[in-house]
């Protein structure tokens, strides 16, 4: 098994940038994609989601929210990609991409200031956004692998000593 | 009456069954003359009177028959006025389970009244966006008015823009 200590030697070898950070760079570019994806979406459906979902606090207003959470936590990881942020980027990539399917799917009643939101018809905004939460919540996980200070912790410790 | 003419004659004593006969016969033609003669004889009050409360408060016949006319035009009349407010009623646009009802068609400058039965809110928006735009919250009820030229108006919901029927507005 090649640990990435080991890879980035071998990398380093043959001339090529460090693995991990080339992994690192697209993965961190993918999940930034995907949420700005999704923080445009949303705020895009926002006027239409005042009338589809008046109540309570307003699906409008849902959505307003998570496009600018979305907007900024991309903004936030491209500038600093750590496994904290990328767990933040999970985070609202999985907020979203939840309840868009359970809408979808389950006619889900108002819950207190949470309006109903059911909508079970397909249409190209819901599937882009849904493909855009779904690459930025997995890539997101794979990110906070990257970065998660105990891989650190256990490439050092598989590090073998000579 | 024709009966005073029957009687006047008198009989000839060598025929007298026979002149009883053709006098009964005579008589009994006469008297139904005189029955059938009654629609125009003021003195019919009963059947007019029959007549007369089921249909106005008029004293002879003519006047009970004229207004019996008039109350069954009338009738008639409240009946088709029942039947375009049926037809006015069903002018309706309902939604549920985030499909459109929409009526065959309706006439120009129709009032139409849309009834959302779903949970979350629907719009009826023509597909230039200009021509109508009427949006309808979860449960709600509203009106909108159909455009006054002739035409067919494809339309869809602006939230859910799978949601699309046609409104096929035509002269009665």
């Amino acid at each position: 098994m090649t640990t990435g200590r080991a890879a980035t030697r071998a990398d380093s070898r043959r001339g090529d940038a460090p693995v991990t950070g080339t992994r690192e760079v697209v993965v961190r570019a993918v999940v930034v994609l995907g949420l700005v994806v999704d923080a445009f979406v949303h705020l895009r459906m926002a006027p239409v989601m005042d009338i589809a979902a008046p109540g309570g606090i307003g699906g409008g207003n849902l959505f307003r929210l998570q496009g600018a959470v979305a907007a900024a936590v991309a903004l936030l990881l491209l500038v600093l990609p750590r496994w904290w942020t990328y767990a933040l980027a999970a985070a609202v990539a999985l907020s979203a991409l939840g309840p868009v399917l359970l809408y979808h799917f389950v006619d889900v009643p108002a819950i207190g200031p949470i309006p109903s939101m059911y909508d079970p018809l397909w249409s190209p905004e819901k599937v882009v956004s849904i493909v855009g939460e779904a690459l930025a919540a997995g890539f997101a996980l794979w990110g906070l692998a990257l970065t998660s200070p105990r891989r650190g912790q256990r490439s050092r410790s598989l590090v073998p000593h000579h | 009456m024709t009966t005073m003419d029957v009687t006047t004659p008198l009989p000839a004593p060598g025929a007298p069954r026979l002149l009883l006969r053709g006098s009964a016969l005579v008589l009994s033609v006469g008297l139904l003359a005189s029955c059938v003669g009654t629609d125009d004889d003021p003195a019919a009050a009963p059947t007019t009177e029959t007549i007369a409360p089921q249909t106005s408060d008029a004293a002879t016949s003519d006047a009970a028959t004229s207004d019996a006319s008039a109350d069954a035009t009338t009738s008639d009349d409240d009946q088709t006025s029942d039947d375009d407010e049926v037809e006015a009623e069903d002018v309706t646009i309902v939604i549920a389970d985030f499909e459109y009802e929409v009526p065959d068609s309706v006439a120009p400058g129709a009032e139409i009244t849309i009834r959302n039965e779903d949970n979350v809110g629907h719009t009826v928006t023509s597909d230039d966006e200009t021509t109508f735009d009427v949006q309808v919250g979860p449960g709600e009820e509203v009106t909108m008015t159909a455009p006054d030229e002739a035409g067919e108006f494809p339309f869809f919901c602006r939230p859910h823009p799978n949601m699309k029927a046609t409104l096929v507005v035509e002269e009665g």
